[in-house]
Order: C-alpha cells, then sequence, then structure tokens
C-alpha cells in the first residue's frame, strides 16, 4: 500500500501477512511514518543485492557449463558425421549399425 | 577473468549439422558432401577445436579459482588422462579433450556438492541436479569415444 493521498495529505501504510491473513498497519505521516518506509526501501535494496550476488557468483559456472554444452553438441555432430560418413546408421537413437548394401541382381 | 572470444553461431558446423540430420532422416545423397565437408574442412576441425580449449579453460577457472596450485594440478591431471586416452587422429582427439573437459565438470560438481552444509531445498536440488547433469555428461562422453573406436577404429578421420 505504502504511501495513500488521502484528504490532501499523504499517510503511510504498510500491508503485513499474519496467520495467512493481509493486514494493513497505520503508520500516520510523522517521522514513524517516514523510518517505516525508509525501512521498506532498505529492506528491497539489501535483497536486491543479495540476489545480484548470487547471479554474479554464478555467472562463471554457467558460462562454464555452456561452453561445455556446445563442446558436447558440436563433437557429437562430428562423431555422428564420421559414422555416417563410414556408412553406419541407427534407427530411432539405437545402436549405430552399418547400412546394407543394395545388392543389384545378377545374372 | 580472461575472456576467450566465443566462435560465432554460424560457419561450417552448422553446415555440417544440417547434413548430419539430413543424412540420419535417410538422405544418402548428402553423404558424398558430408564426406567432403568432413575430411577438407580444416576451418571445422579448428573451430570445434577452439570450443574445447575454451570450455576446458572455463572449467578449470571455475574448479581451481585464484588458486595456482590447484591450477596446475587439475591442468596436469587433465595432460595425463589425456595421454592415458591416446587419441588417434583429429576426431578422436577433440572426443578425448570432450571427455576431459566433463571429467573436470563432474568432479567440480560432485565437489562443490559434497562441500555444501546447511543449503535450502531449492539450492540443493539444484546442486544435486548439476551433479547429476554433469555425471551423466561424462558418461555420454565416455560411451561415445568408445563407439567411436570401436566402429571406426583406424579409419576415424586423422
Amino acid at each position: 500500500m505504502a504511501w495513500q493521498n488521502r484528504d490532501g495529505g499523504s499517510y503511510y501504510y504498510r500491508s503485513v501477512r499474519l496467520n495467512g491473513r493481509v493486514r494493513c498497519w497505520y503508520f500516520g505521516r510523522g517521522p514513524a511514518a517516514e523510518v517505516a518506509a525508509v525501512e521498506v526501501v532498505l529492506f528491497q535494496l539489501e535483497r536486491l543485492v543479495a540476489r545480484e550476488r548470487r547471479r554474479a557468483a554464478l555467472a562463471p559456472q554457467q558460462a562454464a557449463d555452456a561452453a561445455l554444452d556446445r563442446l558436447c553438441e558440436m563433437t557429437s555432430v562430428l562423431a555422428r558425421a564420421a559414422l555416417l560418413a563410414a556408412g553406419y546408421h541407427r534407427h530411432d537413437r539405437g545402436a549405430w549399425r552399418r547400412r546394407r548394401e543394395k545388392h543389384t541382381p545378377t545374372g | 577473468m580472461r575472456s576467450t572470444p566465443q566462435p560465432a553461431d554460424s560457419g561450417p558446423e552448422d553446415d555440417l549439422r544440417l547434413l548430419v540430420e539430413k543424412a540420419e532422416k535417410g538422405d544418402v545423397s548428402v553423404l558424398p558432401e558430408l564426406r567432403r565437408l568432413f575430411d577438407y574442412n580444416d576451418e571445422l576441425w579448428r573451430r570445434v577445436g577452439d570450443m574445447a580449449r575454451h570450455a576446458e579453460e572455463a572449467l578449470v577457472g571455475l574448479a581451481a579459482g585464484d588458486n595456482l596450485v590447484l591450477r596446475e594440478g587439475i591442468t596436469r591431471r587433465l595432460a595425463e588422462l589425456k595421454a592415458e586416452l591416446a587419441p588417434a587422429g583429429a576426431l578422436e582427439r577433440l572426443l578425448v579433450e570432450r571427455v576431459a573437459a566433463c571429467w573436470v565438470a563432474a568432479n567440480h560438481a560432485d565437489t562443490v556438492f559434497g562441500q555444501s552444509r546447511n543449503l535450502q531445498p531449492p539450492r540443493e536440488d539444484q546442486l544435486q541436479r548439476r551433479m547429476d547433469v554433469a555425471n551423466r555428461r561424462f558418461l555420454e562422453s565416455m560411451k561415445l569415444l568408445a563407439t567411436v573406436r570401436r566402429l571406426l577404429g583406424g579409419n576415424a578421420p586423422a
């Protein structure tokens, strides 16, 4: 809810969940209201900084995993290409088998 | 952190990927072109080689952090592992690079999970999943190397 304009003045409210129900706390417009409002902003900032720290800590791991994914994908393509070029095939991701030669009838 | 240039998205990899997909659907007419691209395209092999180096650097950096002794230890163990797997030819060399990179990733994931204490469920699940994926990827890379060796033997591209 935060600051609400009522009857020409700004009043600070805070919504809190107590025992599964949302309650609205009234802080008025004095110094207590200002402090309560700043408290909320500081809490949100702290949460944002913590989230960014976690994200930054995970970035090298995500970059390494992505590089490994690219390598695995491309080496799989190369291996499949080599096997296909050598006359192998596989059905529905099963085992690789040598492709049967087409025999032309003789005689 | 040192950044390695990323290979561009388009290139001979995409051509090869397309040909492989067609061949796997039974289009044998693409096989000559596939062999040509595979046998004579140095750019393709160079680019995948760069991917292997980039992945290894990133994973060793992740596992060792700023610890230069650990970095040296991992690098030496990787060199031993690659020598033990004794690749023959360009394709096997890249598959061995992949095995080595997957080995670092699997060990790092195991270590991070093993050293974690008092984690909240979402983070614990993430680490467990990462460890499972890394181990599965390592086994798949070994299996692919074994398949190529068994079926192509000395006929693998050099």
